[in-house]
Formats: structure tokens, sequence, C-alpha cells
């Protein structure tokens, strides 16, 4: 950690502070100084004190309302581990014991809630203050973040509507709330300075995850900069330039202009790497998807397809089930975006570690082997049968395909698609246009549904083969758990074993195998897996083109020899050096 | 009544995280679940309370559970702090 120190030249003034969010902005300086500052002790009518109390569970409900919208917008833009920073702050704010002590108090002493909050709640924030560990101190942002918010709910202020800068703008502040750094990136603020903070403070990892440059831990910022002044920010250096010289603001925007052009060609000319071998065996390369992003114009644009679009973000997104017109949207809104393109829909793939509300959760001792994904939606039809209708209904709008997780058995196909069919009907019924023929398919990541592929394979369009789950369950290993996760091996011979059969008894049955998870955004793996058959490949966006490029460069012929001898090895330390060393000479080649 | 000793072992502490699952852990629970540190003694169904104990690695937390289901109750939380919150 760097101390801040001032460097001063003639007109322009360096301040350093700690490094928090990488990149580089430049803008004029905006400062956001609201200070909490002390609430006043009142007294209160005993009539009223009924009213006071209403006050505040009134205060405590749209401050709920807020976090929850909060925490959805957090999932989808920081994603998940992030987002569980607004959890806590529900749960403070919802901390029953906490509130009954506030409202006895108010009733006791007859003095106005705001008071007795603040009092109460200092308490907690005395005992934080005298730990010298940053990850606990950092719990007193998160009860500022939930007080500031009750207490300007209790005092009945309109929200003021969100502006924007018609230019872009730094923003000083002490510290920024997680809330407050997610909203006013939607008002033009490029950057962020703060007083206070450390690199694991909250505002760090929120900044990180939003990608705006941010330096924190800037001693005194407050007293150097004034308002509307020009200023330039290196997130990864930790360095704040406020009035640079014409030239150093000049140097700023170059380098600034010339990392949005590299950004912006991470999926350029994606679509003229051809799909196929060099001896014409056509493998497509798909992307696997959650939520919406800036970029899916950019990946449909350059002809790439969704092997896997997980639902389920639509489920952890929000604290009641999506309803039907909820997921149609979603769904419309990515079909028509990669049409003609396919977009593989998977069912929803809850429970385990997903389930957090809606469901008693039983505390399962196996989550891995518990009541999840195909098993937890034939157990709850109407649930399963308005996701199906949605997807349908979505089909009418694009190039859908619907895929089941967690197959284990042939029985498990036919009761899906049972379902599936008096959905269908339903629709037909009500003259709801859909596509008839939309091809469904399993996934195949229990051993079992490789063993019995062939029989699977009967009954639907494709197989798409999870690696992750395959490898867990049939190597027995849970690889959240520290003490084994060394055992968990996606190049383990059994796992690849069980890979190519399930390739086999596809194409026997003439369908198409894809594979997602992992192994299939590997580039050391590609010519292994395209020799063993697999005709797609879905991974991560950002693993497509090192994909492609592989794709491109190497024989089929070759390929496949090349598997037939990984398959004939026996650990997966000698796969993992073949491939490697497999790797280099295709990159030496190039 | 039960009481038992638990050393906080995961790297972070009881930071936010760890605070929250704690309780939600306790509140599953009918048994009363307080946690004493020193002289500080707070309500463990309590989140600010929790956070109040400004618990780092290596502190140890007293647990005094009383109610019905005591036992199951002290082998929850037990499980939550030998488990390091999840923390990866």
């Amino acid at each position: 950690m760097e101390r801040s120190d001032l460097v001063e030249s003639a007109d322009s003034i360096t301040l350093r502070g700690i490094a928090a969010s990488t990149g580089l902005a430049c803008g004029l300086s905006f400062i956001h100084y609201e200070k909490p500052g002390r609430v006043k002790k009142e007294k209160i009518d005993s009539s009223k004190v009924n009213l006071e109390i209403k006050r505040l569970e009134k205060a405590i409900s749209k401050s709920r309302t807020e976090i929850i919208a909060l925490r959805k917008e957090a999932l989808s833009s920081v994603g998940r581990d992030l987002s569980q920073v607004l959890d806590a702050q529900l749960m403070i704010l919802e901390d029953s014991h906490f509130m009954d002590k506030v409202k006895q108090t108010v009733i006791a002493r007859l003095q106005n809630v705001e008071y007795v909050y603040q009092q109460e709640v200092n308490k907690t924030i005395r005992a934080l203050d005298k730990s010298k560990d940053v990850y606990i101190r950092e719990m007193i942002s998160d009860i500022n973040a939930v007080t500031a918010r009750l207490l300007h709910n209790l005092s009945g202020i309109e929200d003021i509507k969100q502006r924007r800068y018609s230019a872009p703008v730094i923003a000083f502040a002490p510290f920024f709330t997680p809330a407050e750094i997610m909203n006013m990136r939607k008002s033009n603020v490029v950057g962020f300075v703060a007083e206070s903070g450390g690199p694991t403070s909250h505002m760090a990892l929120f900044a990180g995850a939003l990608a705006i440059p941010a330096v924190v831990g800037v001693e005194g910022c407050l007293v150097k900069v004034k308002a509307r002044q020009k200023v330039c920010l290196d997130g990864g250096k930790g360095s704040v330039i406020i009035s640079p010289s014409i030239n150093e603001w000049r140097s700023f925007k170059k380098r600034i202009d010339s990392l949005k052009r590299q950004e912006k060609k991470r999926f350029v000319a994606l679509g003229d790497i051809p799909s196929e071998t060099r001896d014409g065996r056509k493998v497509q390369v798909t992307a696997n998807l959650e939520i919406p992003t800036e970029y899916d114009a950019q990946l449909s644009g350059e002809n790439v397809g969704v092997g896997l679009y997980r639902t389920e973000f639509l489920y952890l997104s929000s604290t009641k089930f999506p309803d039907e017109e909820q997921q149609f949207e979603t769904y419309k809104k990515i079909a028509q975006q990669f049409s003609p393109q396919p977009v593989t829909l998977r069912t929803f793939d809850l429970g385990g570690d997903k389930f957090t509300e809606h469901f008693e959760d039983d505390g399962e001792a196996n989550p891995a082997l518990g009541w999840r994904a195909i098993r937890f939606s034939l157990d709850v039809p109407r649930i399963f049968r308005t996701q199906l209708r949605a997807m349908l209904r979505a089909s009418a709008f694009g190039n859908i395909r619907i895929m089941f997780p967690m197959i284990s058995s042939v029985e498990q196909i036919v009761r899906a698609k049972r379902i599936l069919a008096s959905a269908k009907i339903e629709l037909a019924r009500h003259k709801v246009p859909f596509d008839n023929k939309v091809p469904v398919g399993i996934m195949i990541e229990i051993p079992s549904a490789v063993i019995m592929a062939h029989r699977l394979a009967l009954e639907v369009d494709f197989f798409s083969i999870g690696t992750n789950d395959l490898t867990q369950y049939t190597l027995a290993v849970d690889r959240g758990n520290s003490k084994v996760a060394k055992w968990y091996r996606e190049h383990h011979p059994a796992v690849l074993r069980l890979i190519d059969e399930a390739v086999r008894a596809g194409h026997e049955c003439n369908i198409p195998v894809a594979l997602c998870g992992e192994i299939a955004g590997d580039p050391k793996a590609t010519r292994m897996l395209v020799g063993f058959g697999i005709d797609a490949l879905s991974t991560n966006p950002g693993s497509i083109r090192a994909v492609k490029d592989i794709i491109s460069q190497i024989d089929y012929k070759d390929a496949q020899a090349f598997s037939r001898r990984i398959l004939s090895l026996q650990g997966a330390g000698d796969v993992e050096k073949m491939l490697s060393d497999d790797y280099r000479s295709i990159c030496r080649k190039k | 009544m039960i009481e038992k000793e638990i050393t906080v072992i995961n790297r972070l502490g009881l930071h936010a995280r760890p605070s929250a699952k704690l309780v939600q852990t306790a509140s599953r629970f009918k048994s009363d679940v307080s946690i004493i540190r020193d002289d500080l003694t707070v309500n463990g169904k309590s989140i600010l309370g929790v956070m109040m104990l400004a618990a780092e690695m290596g502190a140890v937390l007293t647990f005094r559970i009383d109610g019905p289901d005591e036992q199951e109750t002290l082998a929850a939380i037990e499980k939550v702090f030998t488990d390091r919150f999840g923390e990866k």
C-alpha cells in the first residue's frame, strides 16, 4: 500500500493513492460530498409513539425494495459474489432483534426514531472502529450505507432524479457506497477518487467489476480539488492529476482512445476465421452466456451462436420466480439478437448451492446428488411448464433450441417432453405462434447418461456434454472441497473416454454432439476434442478466438489419430503433458 | 443449555458475508444463541450484534445455546465455521 503524498508542479497537482480499479479516465471533477451529519434528538409526544414506529416501518420497507432492486442490478453488472454485499446490507436492514430494540427505546424514552437508530447503530460501529483488520473494518461501510439510506427514507425527502452530466465526470468523495458506484456510472461518471478505503474495500471491488477506473485512499484529495477542474486518473498506478498541462491532458486522451479501439477489436473478424479444419471438417464454436452484455451484438454480428444459455440467472437475479412474460421477453430478445444463429436455452439448473429463499433448504447432505436441475423441474411442473411456454413462444422469433440439464435416465426425458408437448398444445389452442419443430436436447453430464447414450439419443435432437459435472460425477470429487480438489481432473482418461463414448453414440444415432464446460475453451484441448468428433464447442466468449484459431490450423485426420493416442494414456498428468507439447508445436508452426 | 468455544479459522474473519451466514444458520433453529467475546455478549441471530464482535481470524468465541434443539444448532454453527464460510 502506498502512502499518499502530494507532488506539486506549476499548475498541475499529482495526488497518489491506492490503485483500486485499473484503467485511464479524464474528465471534470465533481465533488460528491454529502456529510451524513448527526441527527437531532427530538422529544416526541406519547400519543405519537405509534406514528413514529409506523414511520420507521415504512422507511424500512422502502429501503428494502431499493436494496433488492440494487441487488438485482448488481447481479448482472458486478456478478454474484459482489452482489452478496447487498445481501449483507439487506440483513442489516432486516435485523429484527436490532429493530425491536430501536422500537422499544423509542417507546421507553419518547425520542425520535432517527436519533435512537443512530445511537444504537453507533454501538456496533464503535466496536468495529477499534479493529485494525481491513475486512472487519469494511463492515462499517456496510452499516453506513444502510444507515444513510434509512435516514434518507425517514426524512421523507423526495429522491432527486438522477441527472446525467453532459461531459465525462470524475467523482470525488470521502467514500462511495456500492449503490453510488452503480448509479453514478449511468450519469457519465467515468472515474472515482475516494479519500478513504483500501484495495479490498467494497468501492474498489465494485469499481473493478464495472471496469471503472478508481483510486482510493487519496488522503486530502477533497481539500486539493475544486469543482469542475480537469482531472486525469490512472487507476492502475493509483495516481490522480488535477488541472493537468495541455500536453498531459492530450496524451491521456490519446491513450484512452487507443485502449477503446483495442477493446472493440476483441471480437472483430471472428466470423472470418473458418469454423472448419484444413481438411474440411466443420466444428462450430459457440458462446456460453448467462446475462445480456454489450458484447452480444458484436458476437451475433460475427455469426457466433449461443451453445449454452444459462437461464437460472433470471431466477438468481430476482426475488421471486420470473413469470412467463419476463422470461419470454428475455428469451425473445436473445433469439432475435442472434438469429439466424441458434440459441440453446437450458432449462433451470437450480438446486444445490443455488437455492436461496423460495424453497426450504433442507440442508441436503449431498446437494450435488440432490434435488436439482431436471429433478427439481419435474417435481415443480408449474414452474417448468411456465419456462417451457416462454421458450416456445420465443422460438417464433429466432432459432431456439431447448436443453434439459442433468438427465440420468430415459424416463426423465419422456416426462420432460410430455410437459413440453402439453405446453405446445396449450399455445396452439390459444393460437400463440411457436416453432413446432424446436430441437430438444440434453446435457450429458452424468456417467449413466453416457452408458445409456444410445438409448437417450433416440429421444432427442442433440447432446451437449457438460464436462464440469461429468468430471465431478465420474471421479466422485467435489471440487469445492479443498481436501479433495486435487483429484478433480477434467483431463482424467476416464472422463475423456466417456466423452469419446458419448460422441460415438450420438453420431451412430445421427444426432450432433456439442461440448460445453471449461475444457471447451482451452485451446490446448481443442485438437483432442475435435479428434473425438465433437460437432460444436461452446465456451466463454473470450476464448472463442483462440479455439477457432486452432481448429482452422489442424487436420481432422491428424486430430483423430491424436485423440486415439490420448485415450491410451493412463493418467491426467500424462494427458496434460501431451496436450501442452502438442499445443506448443501447433503454435510454433504458426 | 450448552456452551462451546469456537475459534474463527477463516482468513478474512467474521466480516460481512460470514456474519450473515452465521446469523442465517443460527436463525434456522429454535434455540437462543448467545455469542460471548471477552466481556461482550451478543445475540447470534442479530447481524448487527454479530458484527459488533469484530472477530478477526484467530478470535475465540464462546457460544451459549439454550433451547429444544441446542445440539443441532451447535452442530450447524460449528459446520459453517469449519467450512470457513465457503471462503475460497
